[in-house]
C-alpha cells in the first residue's frame, strides 16, 4: 500500500512512522528541509521537499500510484488545495484531511460529496472536546473512549493504594463487585501494558482498562470506588479555539465557567462572543492568580494553553491547590509517557485523537474505529464481520487468535455480549477487538475476507 | 459456462507496465471502462474499495479483482500479464503475474461466483498457467482460454 502524506509536522511525522512499522510505501512531503530532515533522519520512508498543494510535485510522490493521499499540514488551505489537485491527477486515490478551522465543521460532508473529494475530513479539535466532555462526565475515568456505537466504551480507571480493588484477583473480581465487573482488556503497570488473566491480580498503581457499556458505567464506576460528582464549576486556562469551544459547550449546560487568558485581545474577542463565561486576563500558571479565583473550589480544570509547559503546570498547580480535577492538554507525544509520573492524570491530545482518526482508514477489513493506547502500544479496534472472513461462523476458540489479540465485545443489533470460547460471530455482528501492536498484522488477516468476497 | 462468453480482445493486456496494485488495477480498467462506458477512476475506486477488506491476490503469480457495480449491463472479464510482476498484497507475499480482473452487476445472481470459481479452478492447473505465462499477444491468450473452454 503506498500513502503519500503532506506535512512532516507531528502528526505528518508520527503516521508515517506507524506505517513505516508496517512495510508500507510511504512518501513525505513537505516545504521545510529541516522537518523532512527530522523524517528521513527517523524512519525508513521516501521525503520530498515542495508544495504539497502542487499537481507537480504530487505527481512527483507518485500520487497516481498512491492508494491514500493524507493532508495534515498546518495550513487548512494548503491541505484543502493538496486534496483538490490529488482529486485532479488521481482520483481514485482516497483523500483524507485535517482541518482546523471551526468554520468548516459544517462542510465536512459537503467537501466529502463535491469536490475535491476528501474521504475523512478530521478536526481533531472537535475529537478533543468530545474526549474533555467525557472524562468531565466520568469523573473517575483516567481515560475514556467510545467506538461508533456510543453504547459502548473503553475506560482507563488507576487504582489507589487504598481501593479496596487492589490485591484482588481478577478471577474473584465479579463476587467482590456483585457481578458490576467490567471486562478487563488491560492493565498498564509500571509502563509496562499486560493483557491479564483469571490469576492476575490488581495492584495499587495500575491502570485498569475495561470495556463497558455506557449503562453499566455508573455501577462499573461504583465497583471500582469511583463516584461521579455532579460538575458546577470550570477553570479553563488558555482561550484558543478549544478552550472557546468548550466553553461555549458548557455555558449551554449551565456550567459556572471562567476562562483565563494571557492575551488582552483575545480576551476582549472572548467575552464579546461567550455570553456568562467569565473572561479572566492573566497567566495561567500564576499562582495568587489561580488562589484569587478560587481554584480550589473547581470541579475541573483543563489547561489548553499552546504551551505545553504552561498547561502542564497550571494543572499541578491547581490540583495542588485543591482543585478536585485537572485536564491537561499535551501536544508532544514524546511527553505522553512521563505524565502519570508526575502525577498529570487526565490527559488530551490533539494529534493523538488526529492519529488514531486516519489509523482506522488504513487498516485492512471494514474498521470502524481504532484507538491508541498508552503510548500506542496497543490499540482498540472496531470491525464489522463479514462474510467469508476467518472471524465468522465458528466458535472464538476455535480461531486461532495471535498472541495479545483479545475480542473484548460483539455488538449485534441491539445486543452488546462479552464473548466467551464458545461465542460464535455472525457477518452482519460488529466486533471490538483489543490487540498489541505486534498481534495487529494477524488480526487484519482474521478480519479480510476471501477471494470469493463480491 | 466458457470465460471466453465474458473475455474479449479487446479487454486483454499482455504487457502490464505497473508495478502496484492500485497502477495495475487502473491499466485493467481502463479497456473495460472503454467497452462498458463505465468512469474508469469510478471503477478503480470499487475494485481498490474490494482490495482494501481482503486481497484478491491469491498467491501462485495470480490476482483475481473483481467488484460488483450499479450502473453495469452484464458481467464483464478482462485479463492482463506482467512479465516483471506486481505487488499485489498476495497471500503467499510473491509477485503477481496474472491478472483476470471481473465486475458484475450489482443484482447478478451467482454466475459471477461460478465464473470466480471456474477461473480460480483453471489456474490451479500449472500447465495452463505456464502457457498463460508465456502468451505473446492477446490472440496466443484467447487461443491457451478456448482450448480449456472446450475441454469443459
Amino acid at each position: 500500500m503506498k500513502v503519500v502524506i503532506v506535512g512532516a509536522g507531528e502528526v505528518g511525522f508520527q503516521i508515517a512512522s506507524r506505517l513505516s512499522l508496517e512495510n508500507k510505501e510511504v512518501v513525505v512531503i513537505d516545504k521545510s528541509p529541516v522537518a523532512l530532515r527530522r523524517v528521513s533522519d527517523n524512519i525508513d520512508v521516501q521525503v520530498l521537499n515542495g508544495s504539497g498543494s502542487s499537481p507537480v510535485v504530487l505527481e512527483e510522490a507518485g500520487i497516481k500510484e498512491a492508494e491514500i493521499l493524507l493532508a495534515v499540514t498546518d495550513s487548512d488551505e494548503t491541505n484543502l488545495v493538496a486534496c483538490l489537485v490529488a482529486n485532479m491527477v488521481s482520483p481514485a486515490t482516497k483523500k483524507m484531511a485535517r482541518l482546523r478551522n471551526a468554520d468548516y465543521d459544517k462542510y465536512h460532508e459537503t467537501f466529502r460529496k463535491y469536490a475535491p473529494h476528501i474521504d475523512t475530513v478530521i478536526n481533531p479539535e472537535i475529537e478533543v472536546i468530545k474526549t474533555i466532555e467525557r472524562l468531565m462526565n466520568v469523573s473517575g475515568a483516567m481515560d475514556i473512549g467510545e467506538f461508533t456505537d456510543s453504547r459502548v466504551k473503553f475506560i482507563g480507571i488507576h487504582l489507589e493504594k487504598e481501593n479496596s480493588l487492589t490485591g484482588v484477583r481478577l478471577s474473584e473480581l465479579a463476587e467482590k463487585t456483585q457481578k458490576h465487573s467490567p471486562l478487563i482488556a488491560a492493565i498498564i503497570r509500571e509502563d509496562e501494558l499486560i493483557i491479564p488473566r483469571g490469576d492476575d491480580v490488581l495492584m495499587p498503581g495500575d491502570i485498569v482498562y475495561c470495556i463497558i457499556e455506557e449503562k453499566n458505567l455508573p455501577d462499573t464506576m461504583r465497583a471500582f470506588n469511583k463516584e461521579s460528582r455532579p460538575l458546577h464549576r470550570v477553570l479553563i486556562v488558555g482561550g484558543g479555539r478549544i478552550g472557546f469551544r468548550l466553553a461555549t459547550i458548557l455555558e449551554e449546560k449551565s456550567v459556572l465557567t471562567k476562562i483565563i487568558e494571557k492575551n488582552p485581545d483575545r480576551c476582549a474577542e472572548l467575552a464579546e462572543k461567550l455570553g456568562k463565561t467569565v473572561v479572566l486576563h492573566g497567566d495561567g500558571s500564576d499562582q495568587s492568580l489561580l488562589s484569587e479565583e478560587n481554584v480550589q473550589e473547581m470541579d475541573v480544570v483543563v489547561t489548553l494553553t499552546n504551551e505545553e509547559e504552561i498547561n502542564i503546570l497550571a494543572s499541578l498547580l491547581a490540583k495542588r491547590m485543591g482543585a478536585r480535577k485537572t485536564i491537561t492538554k499535551i501536544s508532544k507525544l514524546g511527553y505522553l509517557p512521563l505524565m502519570s509520573t508526575i502525577g498529570i492524570e487526565q490527559v488530551v491530545s490533539p494529534r493523538l485523537s488526529a492519529i488514531n482518526s486516519f489509523l482506522q482508514h488504513i487498516r485492512r477489513g471494514k474498521v470502524l474505529s481504532a484507538i491508541a493506547i498508552k503510548g500506542e502500544q496497543a490499540e482498540f479496534m472496531e470491525a464489522a464481520a463479514l462474510e467469508t472472513s476467518d472471524i465468522v461462523g465458528r466458535p472464538l476458540k476455535n480461531i486461532s487468535f495471535p498472541k495479545g489479540a483479545l475480542v473484548t465485545s460483539i455488538i449485534r443489533k441491539e445486543e452488546v455480549m462479552i464473548p466467551s470460547g464458545e461465542s460464535v460471530i455472525q457477518p452482519g455482528d460488529r466486533v471490538i477487538i483489543f490487540a498489541r501492536r505486534t498481534a495487529i498484522p494477524k488480526i487484519e488477516n482474521i478480519l479480510s475476507v476471501k477471494l470469493e468476497y463480491f | 459456462m466458457k470465460i471466453l462468453d465474458f473475455l474479449h480482445k479487446d479487454t486483454i493486456l499482455v504487457n502490464l507496465k505497473s508495478y502496484d496494485k492500485k497502477g495495475v488495477l487502473g491499466e485493467l480498467a481502463a479497456p473495460v471502462a472503454q467497452a462498458t462506458g463505465l468512469d474508469p477512476e469510478n471503477l478503480v475506486g470499487v475494485l481498490m474499495e474490494r482490495e482494501r477488506l481482503g486481497s484478491t491476490g491469491i498467491g501462485g503469480g495470480i490476482g483475481i479483482p473483481h467488484g460488483k457495480l450499479k450502473i453495469l449491463d452484464s458481467l464483464t472479464l478482462a485479463f492482463g500479464l506482467s512479465r516483471k510482476g506486481v505487488d499485489f498484497e498476495s497471500m503467499d507475499g510473491r509477485p503477481t503475474h496474472i491478472f483476470f480482473l471481473l465486475v458484475t452487476p450489482e443484482n447478478s445472481t451467482g454466475v459471477h461466483l461460478k465464473l470466480l470459481a471456474r477461473i480460480s479452478r483453471l489456474l490451479k492447473n500449472d500447465h495452463f498457467k505456464s502457457k498463460l505465462l508465456n502468451a505473446e499477444d492477446s490472440d496466443e491468450v484467447l487461443r491457451i482460454i478456448k482450448e480449456e473452454d472446450e475441454e469443459f
